[in-house]
């Protein structure tokens, strides 16, 4: 066998083999976009030591989880106890967001929530009334209205980005499709077409083939100036997505600091 | 009567230009069944495993070596792999790096087809001097 045939036989293995090989590893790696996700999947087990003497709010989130987490061992589910991943009470059913923010009612009280959030520590959960401030917003003093301030809302905020996030994603994805497909479509035009018309017809159909081609490589383009809009407008989202995070954990501090 | 210019048309040439469009078909194809396009993935993903069949049998291309072919039918293939190249680098400078499927793909495809497409490029360059 030439060596030249050798070559390119080699060139071409290599470029399946390194795209069978990369394509999983590129899923695997990197398709939990969400800190959320990514946390979960590195969660920490939680240590803790039970002296509720050092109890200090300066890291809410970790400390009140530790300092509650021996009462909650012995005394009843109630507001205002904080919980790991190992000891947290069953929900009944997650009645807003999703597994790692959210909330719902408990399955041994219904009166009782348990709301959560994750960090780079992993999830945090915390127990509030049904009818809590902190969870359902406060009152306003004069017609005795709910403010849209709980945690239920800035869940259902963060609900609404998410799935803007996903749609967008969605795009971004189907402009890349396209544009992928019309360029191939364009080259496959030009081979097909120039070997049919030079062999077959000796040129009489190069006009046809030739319009197609450049069409679809046009097309391609376009897609391709679409897909960097979409893109950009994926990047503003996710900054908005991230933003909406961070008053999740803050609610979720505030929560345990004003108390349940 | 007017005479047409023709050239041979080398397997070597044949094997560069059919890498590139398997590379495009088959990042297509993977890129699609990944992000649920099932049937256009599915359908380039075969395209560009049937065509490798092709070319690694080699059968086909016995037949076609040395047929002359006008010199439209190079320039047509060459104006494409131009266009698709200058678009591809375009992309590549124009699209901020992300750790995302969509970016890895994006630049696995510019970048494979701005190596394999300029090898082809010169393939053709070559074949019509």
């Amino acid at each position: 066998m030439k060596k030249q045939d050798l070559r390119l036989r080699f060139v071409l293995i290599s470029g399946l083999v390194f795209t069978i090989a990369v394509s999983p590893l590129a899923v695997t790696s990197l398709w939990p976009s969400s800190a959320f996700a990514a946390a979960q999947l590195a969660q920490p087990p939680i240590q803790f030591t039970p002296n509720v003497a050092e109890l200090r709010l300066t890291s809410i989130a970790l400390t009140a989880q530790m300092a509650t987490v021996a009462a909650a061992a012995t005394l009843s589910l109630a507001p205002g106890q904080a919980y790991s991943e190992t000891n947290k009470p069953k929900v009944s059913f997650i009645e807003g967001g999703d597994e790692g923010v959210g909330y719902g009612p408990t399955e041994e009280d219904p009166s009782v929530y348990l709301i959560w959030t994750t960090d780079d520590a992993g999830t945090h959960y915390y127990t509030v009334g049904a009818d809590s401030d902190q969870l359902r917003g406060t009152r306003d003093p004069v017609n005795n209205s709910r403010e849209e301030n709980g945690f239920v809302h800035v869940i259902e905020e963060y609900k609404t980005k998410a799935q803007e996030v996903s749609d967008q994603e969605l795009l971004v994805n189907r402009h890349q499709n396209l544009r992928m497909t019309s360029h191939g479509g364009a080259l496959g035009a030009a081979i097909v077409g120039g070997l049919i018309c030079g062999v077959v017809t000796g040129g009489a159909c190069y006009v046809a083939f030739g319009v197609v081609a450049v069409g679809a490589w046009l097309s391609g383009a376009a897609q391709n100036a679409e897909k960097v809009s979409a893109q950009e407008g994926l990047d503003r989202l996710q900054v908005q997505l991230g933003s909406i995070e961070d008053r999740l954990r803050g609610k979720f501090d505030q929560t345990i600091a004003v108390g349940p | 009567m007017k005479q047409t210019r023709t050239l041979p048309l080398s397997r070597k040439l044949l094997r560069s230009v059919c890498a590139v469009f398997i590379w495009m078909a088959l990042v297509t194809g993977v890129f699609g069944l990944l992000t649920g396009s099932y049937f256009s993935g599915a359908a380039w993903t075969g395209l560009a495993v049937v065509l490798l069949a092709v070319v690694l049998e080699g059968s086909l291309f016995s037949r076609l070596e040395n047929k002359p072919l006008p010199l439209a039918s190079f320039l047509l293939v060459a104006l494409v792999i131009l266009l698709i190249g200058a678009s591809e680098i375009i992309n590549m400078l124009t699209t901020r790096p992300a750790l995302s499927v969509s970016y890895i793909f994006d630049a696995l495809y510019s970048l494979g087809f701005i190596v394999l497409g300029g090898y082809a490029a010169s393939q053709l360059l070559r074949q019509s001097r």
